[in-house]
């Protein structure tokens, strides 16, 4: 349907584009990647962790929809990584127009307590992790006045939550102010650059938010009572996010948390 | 739950977003932002009310008009949105011609440019009543609909005028978008349990009529848009694809957020 100049099923679609996705073997990352497959992406899937086999598995159902998938095992806060991981996906399939940041480093924790992930490792997974990504990627698409970047950062970086002002916090509220930065930064070569702020989900339930008074407390001020967020929801924005449909959307953040923060 | 990773739904790109089936009402329509709401709307399927204050020009006609070629039911009502006889009355009409409203846009809007210190009473409350009360009667009459049948997605239009102080804006507006942006939060609190989603677009500068003063004069235009992608204005098409996209589906789990569609001027 042409509506004023506008194909509607062109608004979402990522036909011959191709993206790449980090902390792709699961959750907000492997939902990610299948939507985008489903739009019509080739795809270039990153995660540290290959051993599980998580990640390849996800590859091959990607490739029997009949989609080009690389995937590979890369540390994003790794700087010859993410710059091997980037010539690898240019080499292959030539271009690069969405990347979706997805880094999580899932232990947070209050900032007193020992046992949290230290500075290091905490700033190094999210923050370091989705700069060096950026930045890699970042340069590939100034140089073609195109692309989308959509980082996935937390609620958390957002708001303080009780007994939970960790470096988790600390790291996702970085990330929220380089997408800021970086979408100002990049205005002028038409790169997007966007943030996506997920409440808890259902992924990360069993993990760590129901043992937690101050977390679940949040959780249940959700405005959308009758059910739980899904990774598919994340998905879908970040969708949006990469395509046409945001062609005026820029140095956003898109909370998407069934209304906890609103 | 470790299973449950990759049992994502098999999710349809064409699905996520789609409206058919759907009934939306579109207030100041006529042109400009509302008009590319309706026909972007009945383009992914959904049947289409248009409302405007000015029925005579023949715009409002054509926007139903639109929504008709696209093989769409549509309705173009002439409502003053600041009267509440006239939003009962338009909410009614779309009812027994759709049987159900699954979608509200509040777009109509009025703009005067004054600074506080110059604005009259009359300014002031005009804009505030149609910006904000036009807003809020709407909601009311859509959303006992909706909260009766469990179902439902509200979007109001605002501005960025409403979110930080500019230069160029005029104040009352300002003020009352910044009004609208609140209750669409507020909206979203009361209405979600009843499954009904509320959110606020801001746009930026977008070319319309009511920003006419600013593209049709080159200098400030220039330092209006320095910041943008691309260093331009926003079309309402822009406006239009993100409203679509929090109609649908794909903004399933997202209520009471503002979202800017001003090509990063406040990033």
């Amino acid at each position: 349907m042409l509506v004023a100049g506008i194909v509607v099923s062109d608004l979402f679609s990522l036909k011959g584009k191709v993206a790449f996705i980090t902390g792709a073997r699961r959750g907000i990352g492997a939902a990610t990647a299948q939507l985008f497959a489903e739009a019509g992406a080739d795809l270039v899937l990153c995660d540290p962790d290959v051993a599980s086999g998580e990640l390849s598995s996800l590859t091959q159902k990607i490739r029997q929809a009949g989609r080009r998938v690389i995937s590979l095992k890369a540390d994003g806060s790794q700087k010859d990584d993410v710059e091997n991981a980037v010539t690898l996906a240019l080499d292959e399939l030539g271009h690069i127009d969405a990347l979706v940041n997805n880094v999580v480093l899932g232990k947070p924790g209050p900032a007193g307590d020992t046992a949290a992930p230290d500075w290091e490792e905490a700033v190094n997974a999210n923050l370091r992790g989705c700069y060096l990504c950026c930045q890699a990627v970042a340069r590939h698409m100034a140089g073609r006045r195109s692309g989308h970047i959509v980082n996935i950062a937390s609620i958390e970086g957002m708001i303080a939550v009780r007994d939970q002002a960790g470096l988790y916090a600390v790291s996702k509220a970085g990330i929220v102010e380089m997408t800021r930065s970086l979408a100002r930064e990049l205005a002028r070569c038409s790169v997007h650059v966007n943030g996506i702020t997920p409440g808890y989900l259902r992924v990360q339930m069993p993990q760590y938010v129901q043992r937690e008074p101050a977390r679940m407390r949040l959780m249940e001020t959700r405005a959308l009572k009758a059910r739980v967020g899904e990774a598919d929801d994340i998905a879908a924005v970040a969708l949006f996010l990469s395509t046409p449909a945001s062609m005026w959307v820029d140095g956003e953040i898109m909370v998407v948390d069934g209304g906890a923060l609103a | 739950m470790a299973e449950r990773w990759h049992e994502t739904r098999a999710m349809k790109v064409k699905d996520l977003y789609d409206l058919t089936g759907k009934a939306a009402i579109v207030t100041g329509a006529r042109r400009g932002i509302g008009a590319a709401i309706a026909v972007l709307f009945a383009g992914a399927g959904a049947d289409v009310a248009v409302c405007d204050i000015e029925s005579e020009t023949g715009e409002l006609e054509a926007v139903a008009g639109s929504v008709r070629e696209a093989g769409r039911r549509s309705l173009a009502v002439k409502a003053d949105v600041a009267v509440k006889a006239d939003v009962e009355k338009a909410v009614g009409k779309a009812l027994k011609e759709f049987g159900q409203i699954d979608i509200l846009v509040n777009n109509a809007g009025i703009g005067i440019g004054k600074r506080v210190l110059e604005v009259v009473e009359e300014d002031w409350d005009r804009t505030v009543a149609v910006n904000l009360k036009g807003t809020m009667l709407f909601c009311q009459a859509v959303g006992r609909h909706m909260v009766e049948r469990k179902s439902g997605c509200i979007i109001n239009i605002a501005s960025i005028a409403g979110l930080k102080a500019v230069r160029e804006s005029a104040r009352p507006y300002a003020a009352s978008k910044a009004g609208v942006i609140m209750l669409s939060r507020e909206l979203a609190r009361e209405l979600g349990p009843h499954g009904i989603r509320v959110n606020a677009i801001a746009p930026g500068a977008i070319r319309t009529e009511m920003m006419r003063w600013l593209w049709a004069d080159p200098e400030r235009l220039k330092t209006a848009t320095m910041g943008t992608l691309l260093g331009r204005m926003g079309e309402p098409e822009e406006v239009a694809s993100v409203a679509l996209f929090l109609a649908s589906e794909g903004a399933g789990w997202i209520t009471g957020q503002v979202i800017r569609v001003d090509g990063g001027t406040l990033a």
